[in-house]
Parts: structure tokens; C-alpha cells; sequence
């Protein structure tokens, strides 16, 4: 092997593990969110994505519509469905503490695994278009273009939901009521308001990672799980709280997946981030790039 | 017009099955400064946080300018005109001292004088506006105590509730904020205040209420309970 192809090739890896990475960074934002209002991890996350997989796959065959105008179209019905969520199921258990929420989350994930193995099989779905193995070349690094457009969009996403919680007042509102519910009443804000709010943004982040996964990778019923562990990690490297921590959290795990996959082998890839998981929550449980709590 | 400002009428809470008070009354009227003292455990928190939504009494009847309270949202009351600074301050120590105070101005009636709101708070507070920037759980303890009330009065209450604003301050900080409690009050805020601090307390209230172990056991002005010898003797520290 020359110099310049282990160069290249280490490249190629990287960037294949940052493109990957922005879709488990989108999908940990979401997640941060909702910890932050509800306090529980949303393990259905994972599937809510799939679902936003299978319904781009939907529109795909159907009506051979652009997977990639599914971002403008699953962003607004995700965030109904996650109002509608919050609404119809996590607000009426609000007051009984974490571990019915918890246990709802799972049931939620199961129940959609289910449903959607039973509209759309368990067999293995991919959205392949006549640009699906178009990329372009810079020196010997290959970048996929659906892959490329995905990574645009994830961090659009995630300048937009920065932006918002950074500049607005409901973006400030759900930053304080994330830090203190009691103290974010006092001043007005309603915390049926911001739960429903970070349910609805959270689970349209979880449609914009399902777009990109549909348009970048196959995808099963069951992958979701996995997916949701994933984004917990993302969430655990880069700090919960932290929209952009939770992005480099995402794509930092990329980065280690893709590298430990190349360096070792496939099989060891998830050893390798689980065991960086454990490492950050022994020696650095505020994330990597957060603040000691304090 | 409502006769008082607000009105706790034979009111019972409790905090799950225990009763923390027992038929309490008093009242607030407008542009006063009124007290709660008693020592720790006798429910003058619980009574704050029955006025502002969090605790619904059991029986009896809370009364804000004739309107009922009792079973109002706590995001409710706020815009109603009741501000609440709670005990420890309850600031969102990862915003900055700006993001605090705007969050302080989010009923929608107050979110148009937002600039008119910083520009009061400034006034009164000048150290806040050198903290601009700062995040608020990196302030010092006296510059907390006056975020906290800067930020409940950028909703521009007409009664505002201070639980132990002095309390863990040095004792120039605490001159400070009884200061700024009183000029508040000279711009027509009406004051509810909950204090351990007997002394400074009853210098500056019109009237003061004693409660012991959930139970209203005296009120009257300072200069009423100054001379009253129970008082003297359980709470000012006087030999009979």
C-alpha cells in the first residue's frame, strides 16, 4: 500500500464515518430534547426515524416523488405526530412520575416495530434512485452524493434548532424549563407547552435522520432500537443539553464505528463505541463537551 | 374594587397526607409590605406556594383582587400579576443573566415592554448590567438574589412574593436588598414577604403575621409585636 493510498484511504474512512455520524447526531438532538422536558430517554426515537424511513420509501414507489422533497414533507408531519404524541400519551401520565413515561416509550417502540413489519414486511428496504451511485471524486476520496445531501441537511437541522433555542423566546423557555420546571412555571411558561413543543421538534428531527437513513442506507423494522441506542451515545459524548454537543457527539461516533470497523474489523464496531460509551460515563459523565454540573 | 389585594381565607394544605397548615387567614392590601415570619417548618413557603398554583387548598379560599385563586395553573398566576421569587432563587444557572430576565418577561401582556422592563431592572440593579453576558450560576450569591427579583419583577407584578431573599447573604447584601425591597415598594409594588429575619423585617412591614407549626399565632404592625413579650422572647431573642 503507497503512502498516498493509506492517506486516501483514511480519508475516505473519515468522511464516510462524519457523514454517517450527522444522521445519529440529528436523531441524538432529538433526544437531548426530550430528555430535557420529560427527563426519560425516548428509546422509541429510534423507531419513530424508521418510520420516517418506511413512509419516504412509501412515497418513493408510489408516486416516484424526489426522496429528497420528503424532508419538506415528513418535517411538519412529524412534528404533528410528535405534538400528537405528547398530547394524546405522555401528557396524561406527566404527574406520575418517570417510569410509566419510560415504560410508554418502550411500548411505543414495540408497537411500531410491529406495525411496521406488518405494512412493509421485515425484509430489508432500501430507496435506490438514478443518482443513488453518483458521488464525487476529490483526488482518490469518493463522497456519495445522497449521502453528501443527507449531511447538508442534518446540519441544517441542527443550525436551525441551535438558532431557535438560542435567539427566541420559546427556544430560551425550553433551555430554562429543561433546567428547572418549578422555576420555569413561576415565570409563565407552561410546561404542558414546552413538553409538547420539545416532543414536536425532537420527533421531527427523528423524521429528518429517517429521510437521510432512507436515502443513504437499507434499513429493517428493527433497526430503530439499535439506532436509538446509537443516539444515546451521541447524547452521552457530547453532553445532554447541548444541540451542537449532541451533533458532534453523533458524528464523533461515526467517526470511531467507521474507523474501528476499518482498523479491526466489522464485527468489532460496536464493542469499540460501546466501550467509549462506558469510558465517557466513568470519566466524563457531563459529555465531552459539557459543563460540570454546578 | 376588591377591599385587599390578596386574601387567604381559612385555608388547609397539605403536602400529601401530612397537613402543613391549619385554617390560616390574613391579607395583603395594596402597596403594603406584609410579612410572614415563624421559624422553619411553620408553612410560610407552603402558604407562597398554595398562592401561586402549586399546592391547592384542601378547604378555604385564596383571593387575588376578588378573583379566586385556588386551582389556577401556576403559569397562570404569574400573568394574573403575582410574581414569586422562591426560596435558593431558582435561577436557570445555564442561561445568561440577559436570557434570565427576558425569560422573566414571557407572559405575553409584558413581552412589549421588554426594553422599558431592562431598562427599570438596570436601574435598580446596575451590577446586573455588567453581568450581561455572564451565565447566572456563575454570579455570586448577593448578584443571584438580585437576578432572581430582577427577573420577577421584569413581568411587572402588582404583588411580589420574596421567600427568604436574605437568607445565606452577607449582612451588607441583606442592607441592600431591604433597601431595594423598599424602594419597590415606593413604585407601587405590593409586597408579600416570607423572612427569618425578624429584626430587618419589622423595620420595613406594615404588618407582620407569625406563624408557628402551621397555625397563625400573632400578627399586628412591627412596633405591635416589638412590644409584645411572647414574641420578644421566642423570636427576638428578649428575656422576659
Amino acid at each position: 500500500m503507497t503512502g498516498f493510498s493509506s492517506f486516501g484511504i483514511f480519508f475516505q474512512i473519515l468522511i464516510n464515518g462524519i457523514l454517517f455520524g450527522s444522521m445519529y447526531g440529528v436523531a441524538a438532538i432529538g433526544l437531548s430534547l426530550i430528555f430535557g422536558s420529560m427527563q426519560i430517554i425516548f428509546i422509541a426515537q429510534g423507531a419513530m426515524m424508521i418510520l420516517a424511513a418506511y413512509l419516504t420509501f412509501w412515497f418513493f414507489t408510489l408516486t416516484s416523488i424526489n426522496p429528497f422533497f420528503c424532508f419538506v414533507l415528513i418535517l411538519p408531519i412529524f412534528m404533528g405526530i410528535g405534538w400528537l404524541i405528547y398530547r394524546g400519551f405522555f401528557h396524561r401520565i406527566a404527574d406520575a412520575g418517570k417510569n410509566p413515561s419510560l415504560l410508554l416509550a418502550f411500548g411505543l417502540m414495540v408497537l411500531l416495530e410491529n406495525l411496521m413489519s406488518l405494512a412493509w414486511t421485515a425484509n430489508t428496504r432500501a430507496v435506490t434512485t438514478g443518482y443513488t451511485g453518483m458521488g464525487l471524486s476529490i483526488g482518490a476520496i469518493q463522497i456519495s452524493f445522497t449521502r453528501l445531501v443527507s449531511f447538508a441537511v442534518s446540519i441544517s437541522a441542527t443550525a436551525l434548532v441551535f438558532v431557535f433555542m438560542k435567539k427566541t423566546i420559546w427556544g430560551k423557555a425550553v433551555r430554562g424549563a429543561s433546567e428547572d420546571m418549578k422555576a420555569a412555571a413561576l415565570l409563565g411558561i407552561s410546561p404542558r407547552k414546552v413538553s409538547s413543543l420539545t416532543f414536536a421538534i425532537g420527533i421531527a428531527l427523528a423524521g429528518v435522520a429517517g429521510v437521510a437513513m432512507a436515502t443513504t442506507y437499507p434499513f429493517d423494522p428493527y433497526f430503530g432500537f439499535i439506532f436509538s441506542l446509537k443516539a444515546l451515545i451521541a447524547v452521552a459524548f457530547g453532553g445532554i443539553g447541548s444541540v451542537a454537543g449532541a451533533m458532534i457527539g453523533g458524528i464523533l461516533l461515526g467517526v470511531i464505528e467507521s474507523m474501528s470497523s476499518f482498523i479491526i474489523s466489522g464485527g468489532w464496531a460496536d464493542a469499540v463505541s460501546y466501550g467509549a460509551f462506558l469510558m465517557v460515563l466513568m470519566f466524563r459523565p457531563q459529555g465531552l463537551f459539557g459543563r460540570n454540573a454546578g | 374594587m376588591a377591599k385587599h389585594l390578596l386574601e387567604v381565607i381559612g385555608v388547609d394544605l397539605f403536602h400529601g397526607d401530612a397537613q402543613a397548615i391549619w385554617d390560616v387567614s390574613f391579607h395583603v392590601d395594596r402597596n403594603k409590605i406584609v410579612a410572614l415570619v415563624g421559624s422553619n417548618g411553620a408553612g410560610k413557603s407552603t402558604l407562597l406556594d398554595a398562592v401561586s398554583g402549586f399546592i391547592i387548598p384542601k378547604n378555604g379560599d385564596i383571593l387575588f383582587s376578588g378573583n379566586q385563586l385556588a386551582g389556577i395553573k401556576p403559569e397562570e398566576v404569574v400573568s394574573m400579576g403575582i410574581s414569586h421569587v422562591p426560596e435558593g432563587r431558582r435561577l436557570f444557572s445555564r442561561l445568561t443573566v440577559l436570557e434570565n430576565l427576558e425569560l422573566g418577561a414571557f407572559p405575553p401582556r409584558t413581552r412589549p415592554y421588554m426594553d422599558q422592563s431592562l431598562e427599570r431592572v438596570f436601574g435598580l440593579f446596575p451590577v446586573l448590567q455588567k453581568r450581561i453576558r455572564q451565565h447566572a450560576g456563575s454570579l455570586s450569591g448577593g448578584e443571584q438574589q438580585m437576578l432572581a427579583i430582577a427577573r420577577a419583577i421584569m413581568a411587572k407584578p402588582s404583588l411580589l412574593m420574596l421567600d427568604e431573599p436574605s437568607l445565606g447573604l452577607a449582612p451588607v447584601i441583606v442592607k441592600l436588598m431591604f433597601e431595594i425591597i423598599q424602594t419597590l415598594n415606593r413604585e407601587d409594588v405590593t409586597i408579600l414577604l416570607v423572612e427569618q429575619n425578624v429584626h430587618q423585617t419589622l423595620e420595613i412591614a406594615d404588618h407582620v403575621y407569625v406563624l408557628k407549626t402551621g397555625r397563625l399565632e400573632l400578627s399586628g404592625t412591627g412596633e405591635d409585636l416589638m412590644r409584645n413579650p411572647d414574641f420578644q422572647q421566642a423570636y427576638l431573642g428578649i428575656k422576659g
